[in-house]
């Protein structure tokens, strides 16, 4: 039942590498109990404070129309510290799938919660369920 | 009934009222707070047939009120708000209350009962304040002014105390061994001694049968139960005791903090009913509430009242956020020195507290499942099952509960040693922090300022100058060390940093800032949670090297706000031997999306 604080010294480390910022609660934004996937073609990477942002172009299959959607993810320092980059990691211009946490004011856009790279490679960016298993069932 | 309507203007006047007065931007509804669990149900436990443990009913007890948070499962319990109607036995009358409010800072241990029996016209009568702080009672005018000693009402305010849910948990831990349990005709009963200086006994009947069974995004499903039905405290020849019903999340809907409150509570004094409370509204999230003790009561009690109580709250965790080891740093009991004499404060200091980090090892998950770290990005590409971007674990595997916990763990932190306001400003900090994701200037991305930026991560010392330097925002302050005043006041308007002017004491240094805007607000640790201040702060700060180690504090003056100077640190930064980069902190831009609740985590 009691879950392992193992990682919560590193949790630390990564939490003091950051003070001073304000954080409101991710689901003051999105919705974690509704996670979707979604796919399109990365066009912009903003490493930026408070949150790291990416752009993608996704085709709106009533209408035809691309649009953009703005995904978030947690503070720069938070992925640098994990050895996440921009540049090392999310190259532009290719097909990338996320599974996200909608944003709550409907707009097109959402919370990071697994990335899928071009390559294959899945990445972790919020769900973990403490067991290690990272994936909703 | 009149008096239920009045209480709700009062608390509906506290919250939506002074929005629409005071502040612009924040909307009039927000969306409820997400549920942590997947779904919930109700369910009937068959009785148990053995008394359970003293440690794993604690645990039951203490995780089906929400006390129990982050992956530690540590009691992040410290203060408490919640507001009130029913009726009370004052003075041997039975009174309807027109109004009644309950303050709890479990450090000290101290409470605040405030309360209005109505009229008969329905109109609030005197207004009564009772405060105990550790074994010192006394009575208010307002919360915070007007104080008058009530030694005679020690020992009952402490029952009332120790008769809260939460404390029957705090309570049987600090009793440790003597705290027993027993199964008397199906019924679990938790007994243990009272926290001095009281003598006696609780004994306390848990409702082992009810339970809600929560089913998280895991698809783990677990149980909250063993509610505290009645607490029984039995002191000399009095015995209290009290029925908690109704368990609920009383915080504002979109405030969720996932600590139940009884909504019920009826308590009986040697068989009288004293008190018979529903209760509206609560806030759960550590609010910032105090119970300073005015120089009058202190004079009024021997100097061991002030301790006699032992503390309500678990250890403090070592050491804040933003604090920080430096890597590679060995102690050396040699102080390095100039050649003007003083300790040489040149350097990098501190692994984090503003410091910048480079791009370190990677997590992620190997072929057996096991969380391992990778050396690089490639390595983890090449084995890894799973990467993780960052390093997270949330309690039940639930990352609502992680920030939830977030927020009541750093109030907890911040509220251990918050600044010390004067009272007509106390429900004004509460309310910036229950609003902070509108009103704390750092969501408008405007500059943090000091002292909520913390320690420098780099100084650079010269014989008339010392230069600090900061990785959040990219941030520089020139503190001059020749002995100059501090600007004009026209050429230090309103900064967010201060004009700074050092000077050395011994071999402290010592830099006074002024000249502050009002935009920021203070901070302890990581967060600000409501710690306003004006534009006549002045903030001092000291820096003194011992061997390798850099001890930073501040203290904060703002003498129209707080009613005493504000006093943080010192605390132990470690030189920081590694050579590796300095990474530009990215710029902030603002979020475009408006917040939809008023959680922060």
């Amino acid at each position: 039942m009691r879950t392992s604080f193992v990682t919560v010294v590193a949790a630390a480390i990564v939490a003091a590498a950051i003070p001073a910022l304000a954080h409101h609660a991710s689901q003051a934004e999105f919705d974690k109990n509704s996670p979707k996937t979604i796919s399109g073609v990365l066009t912009r990477v903003q490493w930026t404070n408070p949150h790291v942002r990416w752009y993608l172009d996704i085709k709106n299959e009533k209408t035809g129309e691309v649009e953009t959607w703005l995904l978030q993810g947690s503070g720069p320092g938070a992925y640098k510290a994990n050895g996440i980059s921009a540049a090392g990691v999310f190259p532009i211009g290719k097909t990338y799938t996320a599974m996200i946490a909608p944003a709550r004011d409907g707009s097109n856009g959402g919370y990071v919660m697994t990335w899928t790279l071009p390559d294959g490679t899945k990445m972790d960016f919020w769900h973990d369920y403490g067991d290690g298993s990272g994936e909703k069932p | 009934m009149r008096a239920i309507a009045t209480a709700a203007v009062l608390v509906v006047g506290l919250t939506s009222g002074l929005a629409e007065a005071q502040y612009v931007g924040i909307p009039k509804t927000f969306q409820p707070s997400l549920d942590a669990a997947k779904s919930r149900r109700q369910l009937k436990n068959p009785a148990p047939t053995t008394a359970p443990g003293v440690k794993d009913t604690l645990y039951r007890i203490g995780d089906a009120l929400g006390m129990l948070r982050d992956t530690e499962e540590r009691d992040a319990i410290l203060t408490m708000d919640w507001r009130s109607t029913g009726t009370m036995m004052v003075d041997g009358q039975t009174c309807t209350l027109a109004n009644y409010r309950g303050q709890l800072r479990y450090s000290v241990p101290a409470m605040r009962i405030e309360y209005a029996c109505a009229q008969p016209d329905g109109k609030a009568g005197a207004r009564h304040v009772e405060v105990i702080a550790n074994a010192m009672a006394w009575n208010e005018a307002t919360p915070g002014t007007g104080a008058t000693p009530a030694p005679n009402a020690v020992n009952d305010r402490l029952v009332q105390l120790w008769s809260l849910p939460y404390s029957v948990y705090k309570a049987a831990t600090l009793a440790g061994a003597n705290a027993k349990t027993t199964l008397e005709g199906g019924v679990v009963y938790l007994s243990y001694p009272l926290p001095a200086p009281l003598t006696g006994t609780a004994r306390v009947a848990l409702n082992t049968t009810d339970a809600i069974e929560l089913t998280m995004d895991s698809g783990e499903k677990y149980q909250l139960s063993y509610w505290i039905d009645r607490v029984e405290l039995r002191v000399g020849n009095t015995v209290t005791e009290t029925t908690y019903a109704d368990y609920q999340e009383l915080n504002e809907p979109d405030y969720r903090s996932d600590v139940f409150f009884p909504r019920r509570v009826t308590q009986k004094r040697n068989g009288t009913t004293v008190l018979d409370l529903t209760t509206q509204r609560t806030n759960t999230y550590n609010p910032y509430v105090v119970m300073p003790v005015p120089a009058n009561v202190k004079a009024a009690y021997p100097a061991s009242a002030a301790t006699v109580v032992p503390s309500a709250v678990p250890a403090a965790a070592a050491g804040g956020r933003g604090g920080g080891a430096g890597q590679g740093a060995a102690a050396t009991p040699q102080t390095p020195r100039t050649a003007d004499g003083h300790p040489d404060l040149n350097g990098r200091w501190g692994g984090g507290g503003g410091g910048a980090i480079g791009t370190g090892p990677v997590q992620g998950l190997d072929k057996d499942g096991k969380r391992v770290t990778f050396e690089s990005l490639e390595e983890a590409k090449a084995k890894a099952t799973k990467i993780f971007a960052r390093n997270y674990v949330a309690r039940h595997g639930n990352p609502t509960w992680a920030e939830r916990d977030q927020g009541m763990d750093d109030r907890y932190r911040d509220n251990l040693n918050p600044p010390l306001y004067k009272p007509e400003f106390w429900d004004r900090v509460q309310y910036l922090d229950m609003h902070g994701n509108y009103l704390d200037t750092a969501f408008l991305c405007a500059p943090v300022g000091l002292p909520r930026i913390g320690a420098p991560i780099r100084i650079v010392q010269t014989p008339n100058e010392v230069v600090l330097l900061y990785n959040n925002r990219n941030t520089w302050r020139v503190v001059p060390t020749d002995g100059r005043p501090h600007g004009k006041e026209d050429d230090r308007d309103q900064t967010y940093m201060g004009d700074s002017v050092g000077h050395w004491e011994g071999d402290t240094l010592v830099v006074e800032a002024v000249g502050f805007n009002d935009e920021t607000w203070l901070a302890n640790v990581a967060t600000a949670p409501g710690w306003f201040h004006t534009t006549d702060m002045r903030v001092v700060e000291t820096f003194r090297r011992q061997g390798n180690t850099l001890y930073y504090g501040y203290t904060v003056y703002d003498p129209d706000v707080l009613a005493e100077p504000w006093v943080v640190g010192p605390r132990a930064i470690q030189l920081n031997t590694t050579n590796g980069p300095y990474n530009e902190d990215p710029p902030c831009i603002m979020n475009p999306r408006p917040m939809v609740s008023r959680e922060r985590g």
